[in-house]
């Protein structure tokens, strides 16, 4: 079983990180304005949080990986 | 509150360190992992401080291409087979294009791989794209849009 960074070091790391620096890493203001050019795309974040596409996806991306180390 | 945002960056993980090792062979640490994650977001906040970005959701594109050139350049820099974890990190934006009903050729992105490891592993980094190149090449990607005006 491979282990994966957890969410809450995430957290912990985003938080120290935001008081070093001393800036928010997510706006918690309304910044509707600048929604389209940030946000994550909407079928993309749908499907990295949708638990049945796990396999299909590391199948597609292996794939792909292979496909390009032919060419480098 | 953001937690969405985490699940974000703990998926695009997930992925990338499983295809590291079920493809490849590669072992990627959850030390190494908090490393990664510690370089990506400290240039994420600088970024966006320099360009005055306002972030509400994580950007993939900008995670993944900076976990490859991370990984690749700095934690992984001494493994025989670093050039894979740069050739992972592409393949998953080409995945993500895909995910949004988009694509790029894949010997474009062949090209593109070649630009970026000319960064720092060559004398001809005037050749070069960089992980801020390689990311805003498939971030545009993404965002390109067909003017019916023209």
């Amino acid at each position: 079983m491979l282990e994966i960074i957890d969410k809450e070091k995430i957290s912990e790391i985003v938080n120290r990180i935001e008081n070093e620096k001393e800036v928010s890493f997510i706006t918690k203001d309304d910044k509707s304005t600048y929604e389209f050019e940030n946000k994550m795309p909407e079928k993309i974040g749908k499907n990295l949080v949708d638990t049945n596409s796990f396999d299909n996806d590391v199948k597609d991306i292996s794939n792909i990986a292979q496909e390009l180390l032919k060419g480098i | 509150m953001y937690d969405v945002n985490w699940d974000y960056i703990q998926e695009i993980m997930k992925r990338y360190v499983t295809v590291a090792n079920q493809e490849f062979g590669l072992i990627i640490t959850t030390a190494e992992q908090e490393e990664v994650t510690n370089k990506i977001l400290e240039h994420y906040i600088d970024h966006c401080t320099e360009y005055r970005v306002f972030v509400n959701s994580t950007d993939p594109f900008k995670f993944t291409a900076w976990m490859g050139l991370f990984f690749y350049h700095d934690i992984k820099k001494k493994s025989a087979k670093r050039q894979q974890y740069l050739v992972i990190a592409v393949a998953m934006m080409i995945k993500f294009l895909k995910d949004n009903n988009r694509n790029i050729d894949i010997k474009f992105a062949q090209k593109l791989l070649k630009m970026t490891i000319y960064d720092k592993d060559t004398n001809k980094d005037y050749l070069a794209i960089g992980k801020n190149g390689l990311y805003m090449a498939f971030r545009s990607a993404n965002m390109v849009k067909i003017d019916e005006n023209i």
